[in-house]
């Protein structure tokens, strides 16, 4: 137990590595896919966001098989923005499949003896109503010896979706997973295994017993093909004592394998001796044969309020910044984006309601309440509650209510402008040399020496005096750019006060977008230049990607689901630039997957790009 | 030297279906080409030559173009008929059928197709038929693809036409029929008043007895009957009115330069070349004096966020930022939002594009709408008071009149 009464828990994050997620390339060719950035921060920091909202979680271990500097600049991030929680990262040196890393470092999981864990996979987007899935947890059984060694958060997707995932039956009385089939090839259920769990720490002696079953058979494979090959001095185990011990958990482990079970560990080091048969995945070997245990349990989540997504193919990150940014317009609204500066940013006393106390930039405060945009009612939970809660921050009431609290503060500084730093105004200067400043017109038109001359001489020419005088019309300039919420702006992020921004944008850090420039439904990421006149729609750009002036950057649209659609001759539904792609001016590119350091010349459509 | 009094018969003819959706809204001769009806390029072109009697031979709602002829009768100070078929007669019935004004006195007439753009040399080609005596003469012009077309062969050396040769599949030359001709009266006599087609059938009888002769048009040509055609002979018609204006303009300070040399103190002219604004220098050995193109239009416009040829009607408005250019034309009343983008394209009357707007290569109708951040591209035409809504992208598709187009086309289609 915690000092304030909450029970010790833990989280595990299985961050994978730069061998799997494959399909999320282009963009996990630059940046390791748990770290991309969605809604303007990591991929995993929603997770670690939504955990550190839970009352006695102490510590969220990050297993993965990246580098071991990888992770580095994130966990040290999240220990400021969330005090209260350690951080590590574990790395399996051998791919060890979902479940095997987690078995592999079940000492350290279970190291302080938390009640609970949760284990939540890197690769999906959702509002995590965690707190809810707790409580549904705790509420199976009256005592925590007792509860359910698994609860996993489920969710109803498309009936011709549901085989792309893991597939449960549940009692609908009591919520109790009967059956669980991983991608099931005919329709089974239309809830799934959203890829977040709550484990109980026995679940490592079922685990133990998976990972002594797969030792056992494979090795009775080895024997038996053994039997048909050279005779060999290896000494072969007695068959009559490798009956199965029906998944009794509390049963000791018992097998023939001997070392594996006592040797010690240092997860700094490389580890000894891993073998094909300390692969466990965790869907497959773990929670199928929970299933009809009485021991696993599902929590459906709401899907009203709350949202679901795998994050497969890259596209599907345009679906899942959507999907935060409007979860966000109606739960957390001071999150977004707002005209007139740089609110309460990187001002060390004031509080960023999104990362905590350490009001580290982070984003832009939405403007005060537009047509545009829906704004719940602000909540009459007591500002100073949320604002003390170091680290925390309430989806549901924090929010709003910090909302109302940060006005003030809004006011004092709507003086200043989107501000411009001396690198920016240098390339803005630069770039848009080639473009003719608002200049009095002259009314002559023709700068044809000689032709006004000519008039007595050439009837021809002149007979229609009319010449072009266009002239530029006087029209106020508009003084901030135009958001259509739902928006977020990294505070560093230069709009034009022409522009038009939203709804569904992520502009990242020192992205410059230029004059009448219309971005929506789009992730535009650190860095990344957008010329004047140029309209992004459904894409994604990459890091200091350069867009030419008049170019279209289109695709189709993303929906949630349909997005993962077959992963073989599938169709492209957003354009996504890796990093440093430049697009010359004019140019259309439109359902365009591009892979880095492309430089296109031309307009391309349906392609990839290598 | 000859006679000054001449007579024309320009073949309106049909429908003008390939012209469509334009041709919905306005007869052929009536839709602009660089800000006047095609037919005013033809009328004004044939009464600077001496033309006094001009016949319109068309079959197709000769009420709405009654009106325009009637501006320009008293603009151009020409009687013009109306030649009403009541049945297609082909291209050499409305001949017979201009009888009375084309037999009124003795002296030639020219017969042309409505829709060619070029440089109307009518004066050039009078005094050539008169020259050689022949029956008549056509109009040749050199194409780079002449297989498409019938080529006309002349008699070795001399302009006498020899045979015309459809769509040869060998190489037997690359003139072809301009659509522009000169006649005596006594063509008629060929003539039956039925179907009949000119160039089928009255053209090799005449060259058979060698009293055709051809007469090669120098400068631009184009049949300007479909979107891509006119879009084309936009921007050679533009590149005609820039050579036009240099040629002045070279021409003028040639003249300067001179006069001021017999001054007591000369003051030390420009280059040509240099002070030109829009021609890449040359050397001066190298600049040879520049064929002096007689075409009607007015000089194009040279403002800092023009590129090219470009042509801007006074009425229009620009915003600011935009950038145009180059092969563009602007009609009277277009109103163009800021950061605006047009290339090769022809923008009609009344018109309204939007702020941050990408039209290229494409036509927009009277009265139509390009959207916000809307795009055209790949010869989209817009037919009259067509709307697209912004940020929608139309990709060669025809529009008809009176249309919305609210979401995007992508490939080449027509929008009903």
């Amino acid at each position: 137990m915690s000092a304030n009464g909450a029970a010790l828990s833990k989280a595990v994050l299985l961050v994978g590595g730069p061998s799997v997620g494959t399909r999320f390339r282009p963009l996990s060719l630059s940046v390791p896919k748990p770290l991309f950035p969605i809604a303007g921060v990591p991929m995993i920091y929603h997770q670690v966001a939504a955990l550190a909202r839970i009352d006695g979680l102490r510590e969220i271990l990050l297993i993965g098989f990246y580098e071991n500097g990888v992770f580095d600049r994130f966990l040290s991030e999240v220990s400021m923005d969330f005090p209260g929680i350690a951080f590590k990262y574990l790395r399996e040196y051998v791919s060890l499949g979902t479940g095997g890393g987690l078995y592999h470092f079940r000492d350290e999981v279970l190291r302080g003896n938390p009640e609970y864990f949760f284990v939540l996979h890197a690769d999906i987007a959702s509002s995590f109503p965690l707190s809810n899935m707790l409580a549904f947890h705790k509420s199976v059984s009256s005592s925590p010896e007792t509860a359910p060694l698994c609860t996993i958060m489920g969710t109803r997707v498309p009936k011709d979706t549901a085989s792309r995932y893991g597939c449960l039956v549940s009692d609908p009385a009591t919520q109790e997973i009967l059956h669980y089939v991983e991608k099931p090839e005919t329709f089974l259920s239309d809830l799934i295994n959203t890829g977040v769990y709550i484990f109980h720490p026995n679940v490592f002696q079922f685990m133990a017993q998976a990972v002594a079953d797969r030792h056992l058979q494979m090795e009775r494979e080895q024997f038996e093909n053994n039997m048909y090959a050279l005779p060999t001095t290896r000494s072969v185990p007695d068959m009559g004592t490798l009956a199965h011990n029906n998944y009794g958990f509390a049963q000791p482990f018992q097998s023939s394998y001997t070392p594996y079970h006592d040797y010690t560990y240092n997860y700094q080091s490389p580890t000894p001796l891993h073998t094909e048969a300390d692969v466990v995945r965790l869907e497959v070997d773990v929670l199928r044969g929970l299933a009809g245990a009485k021991s696993m349990f599902v929590y459906e989540i709401d899907s009203k309020e709350d949202f679901w997504l795998p994050l497969k193919a890259a596209q599907s990150s345009l679906a899942a910044n959507t999907m935060y940014l409007q979860y966000w317009s109606k739960t957390a609204p001071s999150r977004l984006a707002r005209i007139g500066g740089f609110g309460i940013l990187g001002n060390g006393d004031q509080v960023d309601p999104f990362r905590g106390e350490r009001g580290r930039s982070g984003v832009y405060y939405h403007p005060p309440p537009q047509k545009e945009q829906q704004v719940v009612p602000p909540a009459q939970t007591p500002v100073t509650k949320a604002l003390h809660a170091p680290g925390r921050f309430d989806f549901s009431t924090g929010g709003s209510a910090l909302e109302s609290s940060v006005t003030d503060v809004r006011a004092e500084n709507a003086a200043s402008r989107f501000r411009v730093d001396a690198a920016t105004a240098a390339l803005l200067k630069e770039n848009d040399e080639d473009v003719p400043p608002p200049i009095a017109l002259e009314r002559s038109g023709s700068l044809v020496p000689g032709l006004k001359p000519s008039k007595a001489t050439d009837p021809a020419a002149l007979e229609s005096t009319a010449n072009a005088s266009a002239q530029t019309r006087p029209r106020p300039q508009p003084t901030h750019p135009t958001l259509v919420q739902p928006v977020i702006i990294h505070p560093t992020a230069y709009i034009h006060p022409t522009a038009k921004v939203g709804p569904n944008v992520t502009v990242g850090p020192r992205a410059v977008i230029h004059r009448g420039v219309r971005v929506h439904d789009a992730i535009v990421l650190e860095a990344s230049e957008i010329r004047h006149d140029t309209i992004v729609l459904h894409s994604i750009i990459g890091r200091e990607c350069k867009i030419g002036c008049w170019c279209r950057i289109e695709g189709d649209g993303v929906q949630a689901h349909t997005s993962e659609a077959g992963a073989g001759g599938h169709k492209i539904s957003a354009t996504v630039l890796g990093k440093e792609v430049k697009v010359a001016e004019e140019c259309v590119v439109r359902n365009c997957v591009v892979l880095p350091n492309k430089e296109l010349g031309r307009s391309y459509q349906n392609e990839i790009l290598m | 030297m000859y006679p000054s009094k001449f007579k024309a018969l320009i073949l309106v003819g049909g429908f003008g279906t390939r012209l469509r959706p334009l041709t919905l809204t306005k007869p052929k001769p009536l839709v602009e080409f660089a800000n006047r009806p095609i037919v005013e390029h033809q009328i004004e072109a044939l009464v600077k030559a001496g033309v006094t009697d001009i016949v319109l031979a068309v079959n197709y709602r000769p009420e709405v173009m009654a009106k325009a002829m009637h501006d320009y009768e008293s603009r151009y100070n020409v009687k013009i008929h109306f030649s009403v078929e009541t049945e297609p007669l082909g291209t050499a019935g409305p001949i017979a059928l201009a009888r009375d004004v084309l037999l009124a006195d003795a002296t030639p007439f020219f017969v042309l197709n409505s829709d060619v753009i070029c440089e109307f040399p009518f004066s050039d080609l009078a005094a050539f038929h008169t020259a050689h005596g022949g029956e008549g003469t056509i109009m040749v012009t050199k194409v780079d693809d002449p297989t498409k077309y019938g080529v006309v062969v002349t008699k070795g050396g001399s302009s006498v036409i020899d045979r015309f040769v459809e769509k040869p599949q060998i190489f037997v030359g690359d003139r072809i029929n301009a659509g522009i001709y000169i006649f005596n009266p006594s063509v008629i006599d060929r003539i039956q008043p039925r179907p009949t087609s000119i160039e089928r059938e009255i053209f090799p009888a005449m060259a058979s007895e060698s009293q055709l002769h051809c007469m090669d048009l120098e400068g631009i040509w184009m049949d300007v009957g479909q979107p891509k055609d006119y879009l084309l002979g936009t921007s050679l018609y533009l590149q005609a009115l820039a050579d036009r204006d240099y040629a002045l303009a070279q021409a003028a300070v040639t003249s300067s330069a001179a006069s001021s040399a017999t001054s007591p103190t000369p003051v030390p002219s420009p280059s040509p070349v240099a002070s030109s604004p829009y021609r890449h220098s040359r050397t001066a050995s190298q600049a040879k004096p520049p064929r002096l193109v007689k075409i009607a239009g007015p000089p194009l416009c040279r403002l800092p966020f023009v590129k090219g040829n470009v042509l801007i009607d006074p009425s229009a408005s620009i915003g600011e930022g935009c950038k145009i250019g180059p092969d563009v034309i602007i009609g009277p009343g277009v109103v163009i939002g800021d950061g605006v983008r047009i290339v090769s394209s022809v923008i009609m009357e009344a018109a309204t594009i939007k702020d941050h707007a990408f039209v290229k290569r494409s036509i927009v109708g009277w009265h139509s709408t390009v959207g916000q951040w809307a795009r055209l591209d790949g010869t989209a035409v817009l037919g009259d008071d067509v709307h697209v809504v912004e940020e929608v992208y139309v990709n060669g598709a025809i529009i008809l009149p009176h249309k919305e187009v609210k979401a995007c086309v992508l490939s080449p289609q027509i929008i009903m």
